[in-house]
């Protein structure tokens, strides 16, 4: 089997020949598109969640779903948008329900734990954390979707089933709230942090 | 406004976990997918089984609406087992594979009048909640969910086993100390708190409201390590339709039109939800 291309996408094309073929042979997309777009997903879960361990979750809840639904794919060019619907769902219904989740991770995998807590560690992540924790949940999910994911107002209503002036007024309480929370450590945010990036 | 994706960027730019490898995921899918496949078959099962006993399903309801059981306490059998909490918490495997003696017991308890379903298709669905800060066994929950439909309206009666490791309290139950617990998990008691005692056991009962679910009578046994709660809502939380449908379908932004309005009232008493509650064969 070949490797996905950096973006997936050229090997995302590819897979629309393959979806009437064996087990075997769609699970091998499955995994190609979970190599392709796994991380990216997982880090769209936690920017929503601000958790480590749930957004694993979330993002297994979703290609889980993916999986499922795998055989019945017709179209793979919109793939990524109904993988962003189904992690958006999660994601709300989860918060809407804590309880109401399936199991994905095991509980005795402590994984997670130590890298969370370093990622913890810096107060100035963590100040950025609690603020965007401190937004309304629907808010918050049209900020990472207009911003952070550069989807438009269109997209972005179309994901979490609104309107367009919907995403516009939502956008607009998200950035106030955001500039309410943050305050004066806004500009302080934006110095390097230890332990990122070169 | 570039400074949002700026904030974005800086929250992940730090040590992350390492993602779960696509051989893990793949098998978790698997997994998960034969898990649902048996459980669908499970939970046919479990359907006729009611009609067969005429414990609950299939029955035709009265023209002035169901009202609650009037005795949705447990079998004689039941009711002789020990009713103290358990020394030792149930494990999660324990609990996730109690789901079907819960879902039979759930059922018998359903008033005459109403049909009921399994939400889910799964006898019990447990998830992981978030680990404490310090370590310590990871909590869990365990769920087992069913739909009451009667003249077209629908309720739910649900179960929840939460394991948490935290010691059973002791004192008033409708304290504002274990009001700030509960209250974070089953919702504030705004329609009143009181504790009953069934069997020995003493029950916390809390009502609440909500626009989603309408009035919840939410009956609380509390064990070593948890608490066992037995939710009576009157109705059901509006979803949109399930995600599970392929991509180039038309998404549409309705809410399920299979979503049925409230029930009356909640299917169940207070004291009938605590009876439940205080049943020990609910518990692994």
């Amino acid at each position: 089997m070949s490797h996905p291309t950096e973006d997936g996408k050229g090997r995302v094309e590819a897979m629309a020949f393959l979806r009437l073929g064996s087990r075997r042979e769609y699970e091998e997309e499955f995994v190609a598109y979970y190599t392709a777009r796994g991380d990216q997903l997982r880090k769209t879960a936690y920017l929503l969640c601000g958790d480590w361990h749930l957004a694993q979750d979330l993002t297994q809840i979703t290609f889980t779903k993916l999986y499922q639904a795998w055989r019945r794919i017709e179209r793979h060019d919109v793939l990524d948008q109904y993988a962003r619907r189904v992690l958006l769902r999660a994601f709300l219904d989860e918060r809407r329900r804590p309880w109401r989740r399936e199991l994905s991770t095991e509980p005795e995998s402590p994984a997670l734990d130590s890298v969370s807590q370093d990622a913890q560690g810096f107060p100035e992540r963590m100040l950025l954390r609690t603020a965007l924790m401190r937004i309304p949940k629907r808010r918050r999910a049209v900020l990472v979707l207009r911003f952070w994911m550069d989807l438009s107002t269109e997209q972005a209503a179309d994901l979490l089933g609104c309107s367009a002036s919907t995403i516009r007024s939502q956008t607009s309480r998200g950035l106030d709230d955001l500039r309410d929370v943050l305050g004066g450590a806004l500009d302080d945010l934006k110095r390097p942090l230890p332990g990122g990036r070169p | 406004m570039n400074d949002v994706k700026e904030l974005c960027d800086l929250m992940l730019d730090g040590p992350q976990p390492p993602l779960r490898t696509s051989d893990e995921a793949l098998a978790v899918a698997r997994r998960a997918t034969r898990r649902r496949d048996r459980l669908r078959i499970a939970g046919s099962g479990v359907a006729v089984m009611a009609a067969v006993t005429g414990a609950a399903a299939l029955v035709v309801p009265s023209a002035g609406g169901p009202a609650p059981a009037e005795s949705p306490y447990a079998s004689p059998r039941e009711r002789r087992a020990n009713a103290t909490p358990p020394a030792v918490p149930p494990t999660w495997h324990q609990a996730d594979g109690h789901g079907g003696e819960v879902v039979r017991i759930l059922t018998a308890a359903v008033p005459a009048g109403f049909s009921s379903r399994l939400e889910y298709g799964d006898a019990a669905s447990t998830l992981q909640l978030q680990r404490p800060h310090g370590g310590g066994a990871p909590p869990f929950a365990t769920v087992t969910s069913l739909i009451l439909e009667a003249d077209g309206k629908e309720g739910r009666l649900e179960s929840m086993l939460h394991s948490d490791g935290t010691p059973a309290p002791t004192g008033d139950l409708c304290s504002a100390a274990i009001a700030a617990r509960m209250d974070k998990m089953i919702g504030p008691a705004d329609g009143g708190c009181q504790v009953v005692v069934v069997d020995g056991v003493q029950i916390r009962v809390a009502t609440t409201h909500d626009p989603d679910r309408g009035q919840v009578i939410a009956a609380t046994r509390f064990l070593t390590g948890g608490f066992l709660t037995v939710f009576a809502q009157q109705g059901v939380v509006v979803y949109e339709r399930d995600g599970d449908v392929p991509p180039d379908a038309t998404h549409s932004p309705e809410p399920d039109p299979d979503h049925k309005p409230a029930l009356d009232a909640p299917p169940l008493t207070g004291q009938q939800a605590a009876a439940l509650a205080a049943n020990p064969a609910m518990l692994p």
